[in-house]
C-alpha cells in the first residue's frame, strides 16, 4: 500500500470579486500521485504553479474539491481520520520564526506530543530521541529566539519527529538560510529518511538540493507536467527552463559543453559525475 | 559620493548579560557605482550593518559618513540621507500598503517633500526600471505575484532615486526565474543610473554571477573585502564561517586535482566552458 495515494485531486480557491460575484480559481489541476514508504520525494515547480496547495493536501490542512487523498490509507476527506493524518505526516514550513510557540527547545519539541496526550515520561524520551537525530540536544535548554535560522528549522523538524510520523512534508525549508543552515537542513532530511525510513517530501526552488531525491515531480499550472528520476528530470534542461526553473549548475554546464561540441553523456547531476565523464572523454581523445 | 564607515561597532542588550557585539570595529568605503556582495552566516551582523548605513541604527560606537559628514552630527538631515540611501528589506512585499500600485511607489518621493507631480514622475520611471509597466498601475499591489510584488516594492526605494540601494535578500523564496528577473533588473539599473548596489544574499551563486565586490562578514567583524575572485578563492575558510563558495568554484577545483587546466577564477557556468573546452583543443592539434 503506497503511504501517500494521491487520485486525480482539483483545487478551486473560491473568493469574491469587488461586485461579489463568486470566482474561483484551480490550483490543483488532476494530480495523481503515488508514494511508497521510505521515498525521498522532491516537488519542483515555479512561485504560483500549485506546488504548496499540493503539499498542504498531503496532511488535510486542504482538503480536495475532486479526487482523493489517502495518507496511510486514510481519507483527508474523513474530517475523524484527520488527528491520525497529521500525526502520520507533519509538515515544516518555510519560515521558521512563524513555527516557534514556546520559549525553551524542548518544551518546543514536547509541544506535539503533549497536544495528543502522550504521557509525560514518553514525552521527555521522545524529545531527546528527536532532539539527537537533529543535532540539536546540546541546545535543548535554550530559548529558540536565540537561534540561527538553520537550528530553528532544525528544532521545528524535531517537533514533527516527536509525533513519530510516517512522512514529512518539508514546503521550502531552506529558502531563508544561510549555506550551512540550508546544508544543515537538507542532511537531516536524508539522514531521517536512510536511518528511520522516514519518508520525505521535499518542496524546493533549489535544484541542488534535488539531486539526491528518488524521484522528483515538476508541477505547472496546477499539474504534474513533468515527472522521474532527478536524472531523468533534469536532462530536460529547455523544458525546466521554459517552465521558469533551473537545473543544478553541473547540469548546466555538462549541457553548454555537449551543445559546444563535446560528447558529454545526458544526466549529469554532481560534480563526481562530471569529473569522471570529462576524465573519460579526456582518455578518448589521448588514444 | 562616498558612503565611509569608521570603526562601526554596535551592541545589543548593552550593560545585561545578554550584551553581545552585533558589529564590531567595521571600516569600510563604498563608492560610486559599485556593485557590492555582501554575505555572512544568519546572525553574522549583516542586517544590523546596513541598517547603520542609511541611519536606522545609530553605533555604539564609530561613525558613518556621507560625503565626509557624519550622519548623526548636528544639522545632518537623515530624512534627506535616507533617500539617497535606500534600503530595501527582506520581503519588502508585505509593506506593501497602498489602493494601488502607482500610489504606493509615490509614497517614497512624496515622503521626501515632492510635489504630486514629481513623485508620479519618479514612480513611473522607477517602475519602468524594475519592468513594470502602464497596464498596473491602477491595479491593487495585493493581486500581482509574488515576483511582481517585490518589483514593485523595490519601486518604491528606487523612487527616491538613490545612490545607494541597499537590498537584503531580494530573491528569498522566489523561483529561478523571478530570482533572474530581479537580479537582472537590479544590475541594468545600475548600469543606466550609475548608482551603487549593495547586495545581501545567500545564494553564492548569485553573488558570484552579479557582484564585483564581496564583503564577507563573520561574527560582526569583516574577514574579507576584495574582488569577488580573489575572495571566493578561500574556499575552506568561508565554509569555516557556515558559508560556501559557488558550485563551480568546487568543480573546478575537482577538475585541477584531477589534472585538468583550469584556468584560473572561474565563478559561473558561462566563465566555466572555455578553460574545460581548452583542455579539449589542445589535445586536438
Amino acid at each position: 500500500m503506497p503511504i501517500i495515494d494521491v487520485k486525480h485531486i482539483a483545487y478551486d480557491y473560491e473568493n469574491r470579486d469587488e461586485e461579489g460575484r463568486e470566482i474561483s480559481y484551480r490550483a490543483l489541476d488532476d494530480v495523481t500521485m503515488e508514494v511508497q514508504e521510505g521515498d525521498f520525494i522532491a516537488v519542483l515547480g515555479h512561485n504560483g504553479s500549485g506546488k504548496s496547495t499540493f503539499a498542504k493536501h498531503l496532511n488535510a490542512l486542504l482538503v480536495p474539491s475532486e479526487g482523493t487523498v489517502y495518507i496511510c490509507g486514510m481519507d483527508t476527506a474523513d474530517s475523524g481520520s484527520v488527528p491520525d493524518i497529521r500525526e502520520s505526516a507533519g509538515m515544516v514550513f518555510q519560515n521558521p520564526d512563524n513555527q516557534m510557540v514556546a520559549s525553551v527547545v524542548d518544551e518546543e519539541v514536547g509541544f506535539g506530543p503533549e497536544n495528543i496526550g502522550v504521557p509525560t515520561p514518553e514525552i521527555w524520551k521522545r524529545v531527546e530521541v528527536a532532539l539527537e537525530a537533529v543535532g540539536m540536544y546540546a541546545y535543548k535548554d535554550s530559548s529558540p529566539t536565540r537561534l540561527s535560522g538553520g537550528q530553528k528549522q532544525r528544532v521545528a523538524i524535531a517537533g514533527i519527529l516527536a509525533m513519530n510520523p510516517k512522512c514529512i512534508i518539508a514546503d521550502e525549508p531552506t529558502a531563508m538560510l544561510d549555506p550551512k543552515g540550508r546544508a544543515d537542513v537538507i542532511n537531516v532530511l536524508h539522514r531521517l529518511n536512510e536511518d528511520q525510513n522516514v519518508t520525505v517530501i521535499l518542496i524546493t526552488h533549489n535544484m541542488e538540493e534535488v539531486t539526491d531525491a528518488d524521484r522528483v515531480f515538476v508541477m505547472e499550472g496546477g499539474k504534474v507536467v513533468l515527472h522521474g528520476t532527478p536524472e531523468e528530470v533534469f536532462s530536460e534542461v529547455e523544458v525546466m527552463q521554459k517552465l521558469r526553473l533551473d537545473v543544478p549548475e553541473v547540469t548546466k554546464l555538462a549541457f553548454e559543453l555537449k551543445k559546444r561540441g563535446l560528447p558529454v553523456r545526458d544526466g549529469i547531476l554532481t560534480r563526481e559525475e562530471l569529473v569522471k565523464e570529462l576524465k573519460r572523454i579526456h582518455g578518448t581523445y589521448n588514444a | 559620493m562616498e558612503l565611509t564607515t569608521r570603526n562601526l561597532t554596535y551592541e545589543y542588550d548593552s550593560g545585561t548579560s545578554y550584551a553581545k557585539k552585533a558589529i564590531d570595529d567595521i571600516n569600510l568605503v563604498i563608492r560610486e557605482n559599485e556593485f557590492i556582495g555582501l554575505i555572512g552566516h544568519t546572525g553574522s551582523g549583516k542586517s544590523t550593518l546596513i541598517q547603520h548605513l542609511n541611519g536606522l541604527l545609530r553605533a555604539t560606537k564609530g561613525e558613518v559618513y556621507w560625503n565626509g559628514k557624519d550622519i548623526f552630527s548636528d544639522g545632518f538631515d537623515r530624512r534627506e540621507f535616507r533617500g539617497h540611501v535606500g534600503l530595501v528589506f527582506q520581503y519588502p512585499e508585505y509593506q506593501l500598503f497602498e489602493t494601488d500600485v502607482l500610489k504606493d511607489v509615490c509614497f517614497g518621493p512624496k515622503n521626501l517633500g515632492l510635489s504630486e507631480e514629481e513623485a508620479t514622475k519618479l514612480a513611473k520611471e522607477a517602475l519602468s526600471l524594475v519592468g513594470i509597466n502602464e497596464s498596473y498601475y491602477k491595479k491593487s499591489p495585493f493581486d500581482l505575484s509574488g515576483g511582481e510584488k517585490r518589483r514593485v516594492a523595490i519601486a518604491g526605494v528606487l523612487a527616491m532615486r538613490p545612490e545607494v540601494l541597499i537590498l537584503d535578500e531580494p530573491t528569498a523564496g522566489l523561483d529561478p526565474k523571478g530570482r533572474d528577473e530581479i537580479l537582472g533588473s537590479v544590475s541594468t539599473i545600475r548600469k543606466e543610473t550609475g548608482n551603487t548596489v549593495i547586495l545581501v544574499s545567500h545564494s553564492m551563486d548569485d553573488i558570484a554571477e552579479y557582484v564585483e565586490r564581496v564583503i564577507v562578514i563573520n561574527n560582526g567583524r569583516i574577514e574579507y573585502d576584495g574582488d569577488k575572485r580573489e575572495v571566493f578563492q578561500h574556499i575552506d575558510e568561508l565554509e569555516s564561517m557556515g558559508l560556501s563558495a559557488p558550485q563551480m568554484c568546487y568543480l573546478m577545483r575537482d577538475l585541477k586535482e584531477a589534472g585538468f587546466n583550469t584556468g584560473d577564477g572561474a565563478l559561473t557556468v558561462e566563465e566555466a566552458i572555455e578553460p574545460i573546452l581548452d583542455n579539449f583543443r589542445r589535445r586536438n592539434v
